[in-house]
């Protein structure tokens, strides 16, 4: 059809310009939470050592050791899992229109906490240290990553399976989802009910999400995953803009609604299956952030989907940081403050309504 | 011809919804499929989009056989207006330039921009084009799907129910508008229409089905009392009002 007579719609292009503006400041404030990130802890370094450091301008011979071996690692791992677990919440939302659709409220982390109390309790892979802050340690940490990916594909793989048998309806994969986190949940119960007071707390240990667990190797296997899952997701943003319009209206523009559906709960599982196996359950951001970006930027997906990559590393940055100086010395596994964070914030932009 | 389609049967769980159907559709030409409820006039508007496939017949959209095309061959051929449209928490602008997808790269051209913006004001939507969807009533999100699909620029249209949610001033601009771009552009539009009256003042030809089957079609002419009663199941006067032919169901009250 011929529509010569179009303009560029100035009104428009001044509202997208807004969207780009609201990512760029928060991959601004990202930057500057990774520097404080760095500098705060059990020692405090000064800014400008941080900042000396990691551009190599002036190296702190003292505070390089640190920053290098464990603060920008653990800052890193935060904004790497961030990034992950929201863009895997964002992608279950959006191929499965339900805004509760998350890797938590879908089963796939009870999954692997599953995996990780099968790995500890019956092949015996959690032991007790004598002393210190971390009493106890898995003294073989790559059984139990295994074992809690394995599971997290598996449940994975139930759900696909179950909805497939129903033209893979949306409804009954969160339905089979939240089936699965209860059938797993009694399966970890059940176990741990056997388990010996070392190994329950060698279980219970492992499921509290931190991100201090990751050296440099994991993050760069989930760097690279993180990666490879964003290139995905921005690819299908005008896909998921189609199915946000109904699934018969997306098949008309040329959406192959029931294969984005089952190749984005795979990417979005296989995410999250890196990641929890790693760092063990951080609950929460996959389910939230998508909201927080929602009702500040709306769903359009091509702003959606960064958007919510940005707040997903903030928000597990900044938990991150904040445990590290609650209970100064003492450290809190983060995943305990995301929630603690991420609750009061989502509560107010629910009372306050969408902008 | 732009859409031949020949002795298509479809069964949904072993029981027939559609056996037989078979009419085409020429350039410039606006055709309406009526029929009472669930006697499958969205299933044919399905298969036709290839969103079912049929049990048996061709669908042929040009040379083509719609069910050799891939989605989105489908998508620059056919544009498709269902009769529920979701809200999202996008703008009027973003959701009609959806309908650019099928035709558009990597990135949104200038050239998309202003085919939405020539369209947005086409259908009279300049008020609302940085609205959301879901701050919408019916009627204008069904506008907005109308949009979408012309923005698609397909050489055929499918309308399930285009004008179920629309007052009568925008059925009747609606209409008068598809119908002039179906002449100037010589593409088609197939539609389901509940309101006899204006699928008879907007429609080149008539599908009238009964029992999964097509019962008469052709043009004006097939508007008989007694072809709709047959059809409906309710007697009718067909009376001519300000030089349209008005249907008028006997009986009520």
């Amino acid at each position: 059809m011929h529509f010569s007579d179009g303009k560029i719609p100035e009104g428009y292009i001044r509202y997208t310009k807004r969207k780009v503006a609201v990512i760029a400041a928060g991959i601004l404030a990202l930057l500057l939470l990774l520097i404080v990130s760095i500098a705060v802890g059990a020692v405090d370094i000064p800014i400008r050592s941080v900042i000396g450091t990691l551009t190599g301008m002036a190296p702190d011979p003292l505070y390089g050791r640190i920053i290098w071996n464990i603060r920008l690692p653990q800052a890193l791992t935060a904004i790497v899992a961030g990034i992950g677990l929201a863009i895997a919440g964002v992608g279950m939302q959006s191929v499965l229109r339900n805004p509760l659709g998350s890797p938590y409220t879908l089963g796939i982390s009870h999954a692997a906490a599953f995996g990780a109390a099968f790995s500890v309790i019956i092949l015996g892979t959690g032991t007790m240290r004598s002393s210190g802050a971390d009493a106890i340690a898995l003294n073989n940490p790559y059984i139990t990553t295994l074992f809690a990916f394995i599971f997290c594909m598996v449940a994975t793989g139930i759900i696909i399976a179950v909805s497939r048998i129903r033209a893979s309806s949306p409804e009954v994969m969160v339905l089979a989802g939240v089936a699965i986190g209860s059938l797993f949940t009694a399966g970890t119960m059940f176990l741990q009910y056997f388990a010996d007071d070392v190994q329950l707390a060698a279980v219970v240990f492992w499921t509290f999400g931190d991100v201090g667990r990751a050296g440099w190797s994991e993050l760069i296997v989930m760097s690279v995953v993180v990666l490879l899952a964003m290139i995905y997701f921005i690819l299908k943003r005008w896909d998921y803009n189609a199915i946000d319009a109904g699934d018969e209206t997306a098949q008309g523009l040329g959406v192959n609604v029931g294969r984005e559906r089952v190749v984005g709960m795979l990417v979005a599982s296989f995410v999250t299956a890196v990641i929890v196996a790693f760092l063990g359950i951080i609950g929460f951001v996959g389910l939230v952030c998508p909201h927080m970006v929602r009702r500040l930027i709306g769903d359009d997906h091509r702003y959606l989907i960064p958007g919510t990559c940005v707040c997903g590393a903030l928000l597990l940055l900044a938990s991150d940081t904040a445990a590290r100086l609650v209970l100064a010395p003492h450290i809190l596994p983060v995943a305990i403050l995301t929630a603690f964070m991420g609750a009061p914030i989502f509560l107010y932009l629910i009372i306050r309504g969408r902008s | 011809m732009i859409l031949d389609i020949n002795d298509v049967s479809f069964t949904y769980r072993s029981s027939d919804v559609l056996h037989d159907v078979s009419f085409s559709v020429q350039p410039g030409e606006v055709v309406s499929i009526l029929g009472p409820n669930g006697v499958g006039k969205t299933t044919l508007l399905r298969c036709i989009n290839a969103i079912l496939a049929p049990k048996a017949g061709d669908i042929l959209v040009g040379d083509d056989n719609i069910l050799s095309l891939s989605r989105m061959e489908v998508a620059r051929r056919i544009g498709y207006v269902a009769q529920q449209c979701e809200k999202a928490r996008l703008t009027v602008f973003d959701a009609i330039l959806l309908g650019r997808r099928p035709h558009m790269g990597w990135s949104v051209s200038d050239t998309d921009l202003k085919i939405v913006e020539s369209a947005i004001r086409m259908l009279e939507l300049e008020d609302l084009s940085l609205r959301y969807t879901d701050e919408m009533s019916g009627g204008e999100l069904q506008k907005v799907s109308i949009a979408r699909a012309l923005v698609q620029e397909p050489r055929l249209l499918l309308l399930d129910e285009p004008t179920s949610s629309l007052d009568l001033k925008n059925q009747i601009d609606i209409l008068s508008t598809i119908r002039a771009v179906v002449k100037s552009h010589q593409v088609s539009a197939v539609m389901t229409m509940h309101d006899l009256n204006l699928a008879i003042r907007f429609s080149d030809r008539f599908i009238l089905l009964k029992d999964g089957t097509i019962y008469e079609a052709g043009g004006q002419d097939v508007i008989r009392p007694e072809v709709i009663e047959e059809v409906y199941g309710l007697p009718v006067f067909v009376e001519t009002v300000a030089g349209h032919p008005v249907v008028v169901p006997d009986g009520g009250r």
